[in-house]
């Protein structure tokens, strides 16, 4: 396993490695979110509450899912980065912060547009809302202390800190906001699903959800090779690949 | 012991800083009258809010304070290199920050919540949630000061970073006084601070190393 370990983490090994999964993964990317989006947006049975605005919850639901484990990805990344001082892993932290930034604010985007319909309003101050958006300023603080610590050596270690620190708050952080909105306001909307949701619309959102994973995937070793070439770029391997 | 002794120097030969601190709460929080309504019922509604958020203010206004000479002059370095327990130095340099902005304000609480229009019982709930509260906020302004010592627009970065660990402590300090000292939140917020002196002070060493490593 460590074999396994070392060999992807040189950078010269992921960046052949990467590019021979990348055309699969994009097809697979491509297959599920279109497919996602035909079922989700022009199959599926509409609501008999929410009618037509239900669709939103096809791209929703999986961006906030998205949003919350890139977070995960990325605190793993920089432990891994932290401990065993992997080149890769300080990379993968970088370029997952921008990503998942972007999760949040669709998340956040989308969940007001379906807001305003159903609830009359763009934002309330609910629980998961205000804990989501706490969530997008963990991402960016983590992005600001990266781009403001430069290309050094050790560069990316101060964002890796922060990004474990933030793992290890997010629950404190998210329980305290449950806590400050459940006692705070005694009834309002609830963001939960009704619970018996048919299978025809939980298909689609399964797929919808495969096919956020899969983007995810793709976009992030397209960030990586990236930044990969870029670190490299004075070795040898690099400047066949760039002239080839 | 030298290092905590070293602190205290620090703060009583310069204790402008300390003051600084304090006609910063005291100026923010006379704002809110103004700005808001002069109205005691209003402004009891909002005081523990206000006094919690500006509170939170001064912390990170305060999280550089000294720790941008200790890396200009090597302190840091010696830090890491010395005997000492980093966890230790950064424990006390925590301390440091709680006593030259934490304990005035501490101190000028009753002041502001009588200008604020609380009462008596209101004010002593305040000053709880404030000694439970303030220590974890300096634990976590010397961890942001230590991560971003020595970056450009690092004054401006900090409070980025910190603001949101802030949270929990905002909303447990605060819910503890309106919901007049309900003793959930006080236990909460007691376990926020024995969590965030175990595990901040050496997380602010790594932090340490960091920066003198760049």
């Amino acid at each position: 396993m460590w074999q396994w370990f070392h060999e992807w983490g040189s950078p010269k090994a992921f960046y052949m490695r990467s590019g021979k999964m990348l055309p699969w993964l994009g097809f697979l990317t491509v297959l599920l979110l279109s497919a996602g989006l035909v079922w989700g947006l022009f199959l599926a049975p509409s609501d008999y509450q929410q009618g037509q605005s239900v669709r939103i919850m096809y791209v929703h639901v999986p961006a906030a899912i998205l949003a919350q484990s890139s977070y995960v990805m990325m605190a793993v990344a920089a432990l891994v980065a932290l401990v065993w001082r992997i080149k890769i892993a300080d990379a993968a932290v970088q370029t997952a912060a921008p990503i998942g930034a972007m999760m949040t604010l669709l998340a956040l985007a989308t969940g007001s547009l379906w807001g305003k319909p159903m609830w009359g309003t763009f934002w309330v101050w609910d629980a998961r809302l205000t804990s989501t958006l706490i969530l997008f300023f963990l991402f960016v603080g983590v992005l600001a202390l990266r781009s403001a610590s430069g290309r050094g050596r050790n560069a990316g270690r101060a964002a890796s800190v922060l990004a474990l620190i933030g793992l290890i708050n997010l629950p404190v952080i998210k329980y305290s906001v449950d806590w400050w909105f459940t006692l705070h306001q005694p009834a309002s909307f609830t963001l939960t699903e009704r619970p018996a949701m048919p299978v025809e619309m939980w298909a689609p959102l399964l797929v919808m959800v495969l096919g956020f994973y899969s983007w995810f995937a793709f976009t992030w070793i397209l960030r990586l090779r990236l930044e990969v070439l870029q670190r490299e770029s004075r070795a040898d391997w690099v400047q066949r690949v760039v002239s080839s | 012991m030298n290092a905590l002794m070293r602190e205290c120097k620090i703060l009583v030969r310069s204790p402008a800083d300390a003051v600084q601190s304090l006609l910063f709460v005291v100026m923010v929080v006379t704002l809110f009258p103004l700005a808001i309504s002069p109205d005691p019922s209003v402004l009891a509604g909002i005081a523990a809010g206000l006094i919690w958020v500006v509170a939170l203010l001064a912390a990170l206004l305060a999280a550089e304070r000294g720790i941008q000479a200790d890396f200009a002059d090597g302190v840091l370095e010696q830090m890491v290199l010395g005997n000492t327990p980093l966890w230790l130095l950064c424990l006390i340099k925590a301390f440091a920050h709680w006593l030259s902005c934490g304990l005035p304000l501490l101190l000028i609480t009753p002041l502001l919540g009588t200008m604020l229009a609380l009462e008596a019982l209101e004010i002593y709930w305040m000053l709880a949630s404030l000694a439970l509260g303030l220590p974890v906020l300096s634990l976590f302004c010397t961890l942001g000061a230590m991560l971003t010592v020595g970056l450009d627009r690092s004054s401006v970065l900090l409070p980025l970073l910190i603001a949101p660990f802030l949270i929990p402590t905002l909303i447990l300090g605060t819910q503890w006084v309106q919901s007049g000292g309900q003793s959930f939140y006080g236990y909460m917020l007691a376990a926020l601070l024995s969590l965030s002196v175990v595990t901040l002070p050496l997380a602010t060493g790594v932090a340490v190393r960091i920066a003198v490593s760049r």
